[in-house]
């Protein structure tokens, strides 16, 4: 039969079971130190602050109990309201999820890995929101690195080099597989719009193996250059190469061939200056002393 | 396209035509008399056929464009296209369509250019 010391001694064990909880809960949470996690009230106000929210962000709990979650955003972020729209997301979805840049407390930039909550009472309804941020910067840097290394190859893989007025050298180097040899094509003739060039020279020397692919690639791309008005010379066909196309019943059409690429560009100056003759001749016909 | 929306510029001896927006079959047969009126109107001894202002390029356009071309040639005339962006040059090239006999440059001023070495070799062939 329950006495009242005997409640009372109940009551008070129970408390401090639910302290011993609760302080357990606030190691827990204590211990995370790689993501900030955040409370914010309905308003989108901060509510509680951790230990590992204080370390990313750089502010004490005093320093942002109650202030607006906006504090951390970025002044772009701020103007374009992204706080409400988190907030009406996350009520809206269940779920908010995020990566951008936000700031630290010392005014640095940082790349946030942001996901938003709600927390629900019983009745389920929405009470308030839970907020975890990591820091994604150097994963987020590497990226970038990576990123503008793989463009970078690509592009020292696909060189295309003005060498004279309107000419320009091409030097295929190593292996061509489809996403290679589809920027060859483009980069080639995005660059004969460009500088308005007349004759291109495919300096094929780096190329270990000439199979049917690359052939038929390579021809595919002088057609092209073609269509917009440029000569094609290929330079730097090994004999296994000259055999290989041949056996391969690969139709050069009318492809120029040089043995060096200072004969190709002996070539291509003398194609540019019959051109210019062309064109000289042009004017003269004009002229009133004529020509017949 | 009507006849109005078909400008046809003159340069010397030589006519301007720009093609815009979609081809039907009636913008194919008023095109084709249309330029074949102009050259023997005006004994103009080359056409440069502007495509930039196409707004495809397909096998079809090129049929047509290889069309207009012999026609003006069996009027006495060279003809060659310019303009074609290097999207166009690619699906051309990928789709298969037979452009190898064609004469094209890649502005009008190459294409003057370019005239004028037919016109010569022309004049060394007589």
């Amino acid at each position: 039969m329950p006495t009242p010391p005997a409640g009372e001694q109940d009551l008070s064990r129970r408390l401090h079971d639910v302290e011993a909880m609760l302080d357990d809960v606030q190691a827990m949470l204590d211990a995370i130190t790689d993501y900030a996690i955040v409370k914010l009230d309905l308003a989108g106000n901060v509510a509680r602050w951790s230990r590992g929210a204080q370390a990313l962000h750089g502010y004490s709990a005093d320093e942002v109990l109650g202030r607006p979650v906006s504090t951390f955003y970025t002044d772009e972020d701020r103007a374009a309201g992204l706080a409400d729209r988190e907030l009406a997301t996350a009520r809206e979805s269940g779920r908010f999820e995020f990566e951008g840049w936000r700031v630290r407390k010392d005014g640095q930039r940082f790349r946030a890995g942001v996901v938003l909550t709600p927390i629900r009472d019983k009745a389920g309804a929405i009470t308030s929101f839970a907020k975890v941020v990591r820091d994604l910067t150097a994963e987020y840097r590497q990226a970038e690195t990576l990123r503008r290394q793989r463009d970078e190859i690509m592009e020292l893989s696909t060189p295309v080099i003005q060498v004279w007025d309107k000419v320009l050298t091409l030097p295929v180097i190593g292996t061509l597989d489809s996403t290679r040899a589809a920027r060859l094509t483009e980069g080639l003739l995005v660059k004969i719009a460009e500088t308005e060039a007349e004759v291109v020279i495919f300096d094929i020397s780096g190329v270990p193996t000439v199979d049917t692919y690359v052939a038929q690639h390579l021809l595919r791309t002088v057609r092209a250059a073609a269509l917009m008005g440029t000569v094609s010379i290929m330079c730097g066909v090994r004999p296994e190469t000259a055999q290989a196309m041949v056996r391969l019943g690969i139709d050069l059409g009318q492809l120029r061939s040089r043995r060096t690429l200072r004969q190709a560009l002996q070539l291509a100056l003398t194609l540019l200056t019959e051109h210019a003759d062309a064109a000289a001749g042009d004017t003269e016909t004009i002229g009133p002393a004529g020509t017949g | 396209m009507s006849d109005d929306v078909l400008p046809v510029m003159r340069i010397g001896d030589t006519l301007l035509v720009t093609l815009q927006g979609d081809l039907d079959d009636a913008a194919v047969i008023r095109i084709e008399k249309r330029l074949t009126e102009e050259v023997a109107r005006t004994g103009a001894t080359g056409m440069l056929i502007d495509v930039s202002g196409l707004s495809a390029v397909d096998s079809f356009v090129a049929g047509v464009l290889a069309r207009v071309v012999a026609m003006i040639r069996l009027l006495g005339a060279h003809a060659a296209l310019v303009g074609i962006q290097p999207p166009v040059a690619i699906a051309l090239v990928e789709l298969g369509v037979p452009m190898g006999h064609l004469d094209t440059a890649l502005n009008a001023k190459q294409g003057l250019a370019l005239l004028q070495r037919l016109r010569r070799n022309d004049a060394r062939a007589d």
